[in-house]
């Protein structure tokens, strides 16, 4: 009826605005704050869909994007600046090294579950952090990689942020796929409860790897678009911190779905910006919306939307209402 | 030089061995691993100093309200934002994650309420260092692993020989067989909570006279203290003392045999090494 | 109920935090100011020099505008914090230059956050001035960007001339893991091989360390006869401490970072006989004015001597150059500005001892000369001036 035409209209337009809205932005003028600020954006949105490959969708508690993030950028970096490889080689590079990390270690590390998952890949994590500062030969060490040059061709602010956004649609495209195919299925069926999927046929290793895999790869094409939009690399950006503030960041948005990583993101790179006056208090203000969202809405913005929906709509149908059940991270599948 | 680095490594693997204990009774009552162990200690060690140091009270005055400050903090965390997800029976990321959030908010109330400066704290051990058979020993030392000791010894007796004790114990083995024979879980995580935070506020204490306190004292104690724990064995209260002075002791003597500036990398890599290939830890569970 | 009010939580902290209004909005604006943008982080890890920086700055706007300011316009400070981080700081300064029209920056706070934000001036070809941070690449390859301070080579070398006259011959060098500690490591190194000295050992450490043990003791076993330091405060009397508590007395010589206001009365007796390096000179009556100046405005003494008077040359230096370009109305010329202040060939300002005359050119943004150091030791329980850099001679 019209409920049902109205949501067809919004889930359509709505994508098909926001994309309008992406290609047309470069054209609004484009001043250097706000483009940078919608760069970060789009950025910071393929760390958050890969942690939520592995986090959201498949269940599986990964504190180690930020190293990957570092991994990536470093590895573009240094053989722009100190080798000289062409732009595009450089960034599949800093593709490659995070995900062959995660190919390499994810076995071992993803036998693991619960706060012992956790704990390794903090321990991976650091010690990616660790060596990029530390290595300093290879690295540069504390004060970073310095002269990263762009193609000329893409000097410009314009194109630069067409090839970030272009690549962010694509891997947004990308996860919805995963998501409604089998892969995502059988992400989904490992994160509620790993044995009953093993039970049910899925090799929940493999898909466990190609979730860290996959996650890993996306951090660092983030790195490596990085690493090449401010020049400048150092290793301070890629610490146990952000990691954990990624984390948040996608919790808050709603873990395991699109919306969520979208809002996420947004939170992540405009939130200090909206609030100049308070500055001294912004990781207490994110800390206590996280608090905030776990207690009261664990769904995250996105989820409990989504989930207030559907609870209408299942209103509107019964006049029954839902059991309360257990309020997972990561909506219903979906 | 051996000799001097295994002392320096037992003091802080102490440091470590106190907060690690702190997580495995908070983790044994309510099968939770808190993330914001380190900032219990901080906030015990920020404490210390202005009671210490601003109101000028003695040092067992001082510590004991910096205990009961961070305790305090610990319940506030657990009735608060913790029981919450436990009642709702929310998956163990939620609440793990929470810790996360917890940290975050205790970490930057902490610069609010104290400021970024570094600030120093009194101790009462001298700071002439004793010398017994040509190793120098650092009376802050010296104070931090009788008090660790006494710490642990109190908490074995707790624990083993107080009814109090063994119903904390019983809750973390069985929580409905506890409940139905009439002890109540949720005082007893509460108590647990207050516990840990006190054990956490005392290694601050302890640690704050060294490296002076600031709100940033935690964070990587708090990863210690836990890949501490993971070492030994999750769960055993044993394991937690044994795997800080382990790690304290690697640490050391890493940074003074192989190389300082790569000892973080190192330790962590212990950590990844155990993991993979003995999770339960290196001393049996005492389950 | 509650669950519903909780839930709105989150979305009432945002919208009261956009709301708000800034702290400093409010002051009265003035009409037609010349805003130069400050960058620093007043938040995170370098907040305690940040505030230090600003300090400075703040006084120093002060006086220019009591001194008819930019030729009758008034010169107003914009402050953004970046916490330190580099990516905030990069977009800090975009967000200065696009969105709050300043005619220059003045920024980071240390190395890691001017390395970074750096490049976005130069791709604007804006003017910056950068307050404190000391490796050598900062003004490599960047047209726009002016030095106000020393590079940590001139200090390192100062330091061994010290050591060399005091008749040490086995230096160990210990540094802090940080862009600051690598790159001091790095010029106290080329300090010593200029001189054929040998360094017998090279220790690192996190900043923040519980226990520094492992470094004193190589350093020990190496049989080095002198310490010298580029650390942090903390860490500092740390190794003070334990250096003293190993038996293993020696003296230490390091940075003007060690004199941190915390540094002292965590290190207690272990401090006496340190001795520093810095570019402030103290017994200047004029800096002592300014730190008196400090203490009334902010209710404290600043964190570190130096910082306040790094700010305050930046901002006196950046208003020379200002008012030879700035029009009665509308945008500096940033190309213009640039070369006035490379025309800068005599500035004296509150860095160095007394007589210490900033030098720029084309070819160099590095203005501070070298020698513009002065030598402090703890004696007694406090700091005192040891002596400058130029009397080594006659020692």
């Amino acid at each position: 009826m019209a409920g049902r035409r109205v949501r067809r209209t919004v889930r359509v337009g709505g994508p098909v605005l926001a994309l309008l809205f992406l290609a047309a932005f470069p054209l609004l003028g484009l001043k250097p704050y706000f483009s940078q600020l919608m760069d970060m954006l789009g950025i910071v949105l393929l760390l958050i869909l890969g942690l939520n490959l592995i986090f959201g969708y498949a269940g599986q508690i990964s504190i180690a994007q930020a190293g990957f993030f570092g991994l990536g950028a470093y590895t573009a970096a240094l053989l722009q600046a100190k080798l000289g490889w062409p732009f595009p080689l450089a960034v599949l590079a800093g593709v490659a090294s995070p995900s062959l990390l995660a190919a390499v270690l994810g076995t071992p590390i993803l036998r693991l579950k619960g706060y012992y998952l956790a704990l390794a890949t903090i321990g991976l994590g650091t010690m990616v952090y660790e060596a990029l500062e530390q290595w300093q030969d290879l690295t540069g060490g504390p004060i970073g990689v310095m002269g990263i040059q762009r193609p000329p061709a893409l000097d410009g602010e314009a194109l630069y942020y067409y090839l970030i956004w272009g690549l962010a649609v694509l891997a947004f495209l990308m996860v919805r796929n995963l998501d409604r195919c089998a892969v995502g299925r059988a992400w989904v069926a490992i994160r509620e409860n790993e044995r009953a999927a093993a039970a049910m046929g899925i090799d929940a290793a493999r898909y466990k790897l190609l979730a860290f895999v996959l996650s890993a790869a996306l951090a660092g094409l983030a790195g490596g678009l990085y690493a090449f939009l401010n020049r400048y690399i150092s290793p301070d950006s890629f610490g146990l911190n952000y990691s954990m503030i990624l984390i948040a960041s996608m919790i808050i948005g709603g873990a395991g779905t699109l919306g969520g990583a979208l809002i996420g993101s947004g939170l992540l790179v405009l939130l200090p910006e909206l609030t100049q006056a308070f500055a001294d208090y912004h990781l207490l203000v994110f800390g206590a919306i996280l608090v905030l969202v776990l207690r009261f809405l664990p769904r995250g913005a996105w989820g409990s939307l989504r989930r207030h929906v559907a609870d209408h709509r299942a209103g509107e149908a019964t006049a029954a209402s839902p059991t309360p059940e257990p309020q997972a991270l990561a909506g219903t599948p979906r | 030089m051996f000799d001097q680095l295994v002392i320096a490594g037992i003091a802080t693997g102490c440091i470590y061995a106190l907060l690690a204990l702190g997580m495995t009774i908070i983790f044994n009552s309510s099968s939770l691993v808190n993330l914001a162990q380190g900032e219990l200690l901080m906030a015990g060690g920020l404490s210390y100093v202005s009671f210490a140091a601003g109101q000028k009270l003695s040092f067992a005055l001082a510590l004991i309200l910096a205990m009961a400050c961070a305790a305090w903090v610990a319940m506030l965390a657990e009735g608060l934002a913790l029981r919450p997800l436990r009642v709702a029976n929310a998956p163990i990321v939620n609440a793990i994650v929470m810790t996360i959030g917890l940290s975050m908010v205790f970490k930057s109330g902490g610069e609010v309420v104290w400021g970024k400066t570094p600030l120093p704290a009194p101790s009462p051990a001298s700071t002439t260092a004793l010398w017994i058979g040509g190793i120098s020993i650092a009376p802050q030392n010296l104070l931090i692993v009788v008090s660790a000791v006494l710490a642990m010894g109190i908490f074995w007796f707790f624990f083993d020989h107080t009814l109090i004790g063994r119903a904390l114990q019983a809750v973390s083995t069985n929580r409905e067989a506890a409940w139905i024979m009439g002890i109540n879980a949720d005082r007893m995580v509460l108590l647990a909570f207050a516990l840990s935070g006190a054990l956490s506020a005392l290694a601050g204490v302890l640690v704050a006279p060294i490296t002076a306190a600031a709100p940033t004292m935690g964070t990587m104690l708090g990863l210690k203290g836990f890949s501490a724990a993971i070492i030994g064995g999750f769960g055993s209260l044993w394991g937690a003392v044994a795997g800080g002075i382990l790690l304290g002791l690697s640490e050391s003597l890493t940074a003074g045999y192989v190389s300082s500036g790569f000892s973080t990398f190192i330790s962590f890599g212990l950590v990844l090494l155990v993991l993979f290939l003995k999770p339960a830890g290196l001393l049996p569970t005492r389950r | 109920m509650w669950r519903r009010l909780g839930a709105l939580g989150p979305g009432i902290l945002l919208a009261v935090m956009w709301a708000a209004p800034s702290p400093a909005a409010g002051a009265a604006a003035a009409k037609n100011p010349v805003k130069i943008g400050y960058v620093g982080g007043f938040t995170g890890v370098v907040a305690d020099l940040g505030t230090a920086h600003i300090g400075g700055a703040k006084l120093a706007v002060e006086d220019v505008n009591k001194a008819g300011g930019i030729n009758g316009r008034a010169l107003e400070l914009v402050i953004y914090d970046d916490a330190g981080d580099p990516t905030t700081s990069v977009t800090r300064v975009q967000r200065a230059i696009t969105l709050d029209g300043v005619e220059a920056i003045i920024g980071g706070t240390h190395a890691a956050t001017t390395m970074a934000n750096r490049v976005v001036t130069n791709q604007a070809k804006m003017v910056q001035m950068s307050p404190q941070a000391q490796n050598r690449e900062l003004t490599q390859g960047m047209p726009w960007l002016f030095r106000v301070g020393t590079m940590d080579l001139h200090n390192a070398r100062a330091l061994v001339a010290l050591m060399i006259k005091l008749g040490y011959k086995k230096p160990a060098i210990q540094a802090s893991t940080s862009a600051f500690g690598e790159s001091g490591a790095r010029s106290l190194r080329e300090a010593l091989e200029a001189k054929g000295i040998k360094w017998v050992a090279e220790e690192k450490h996190k900043e923040g360390s519980a226990d520094l043990t492992p470094q004193v003791l190589a350093a020990k076993k190496a049989g080095a006869d002198v310490l010298l330091l580029w650390a942090q405060g903390v860490d500092a009397a740390l190794m003070a401490k334990t250096r003293r508590q190993l038996g293993y007395e020696v003296p230490m010589l390091g940075l003007d970072s060690m004199m941190h206001a915390s540094a002292l009365p965590i290190a207690g007796e272990a401090y006496e006989g340190v001795i520093a390096v810095s570019i402030a000179d103290t017994s200047r009556p004029d800096v002592r004015e300014l730190f008196a100046r400090f203490e009334k405005a902010f209710g404290a003494a600043p964190a570190t001597i130096y910082s306040p008077l790094l700010s305050y040359d930046a901002v006196q230096l950046l208003a020379r150059g200002l008012r030879q370009v700035a029009p009665p109305e509308g945008k500096v010329d940033q190309a213009r500005l640039k070369a006035a202040l490379e025309g800068i060939t005599d500035y004296q300002g509150m860095i160095g001892p007394k007589g210490t005359t900033w030098r720029f050119s084309a070819t160099n943004h590095d203005g501070l000369p070298e020698g513009a150091s002065v030598f402090y030791r703890v004696q007694s329980g406090k700091w005192v001036r040891y002596m400058a850099l130029a009397d080594l001679g006659q020692m």
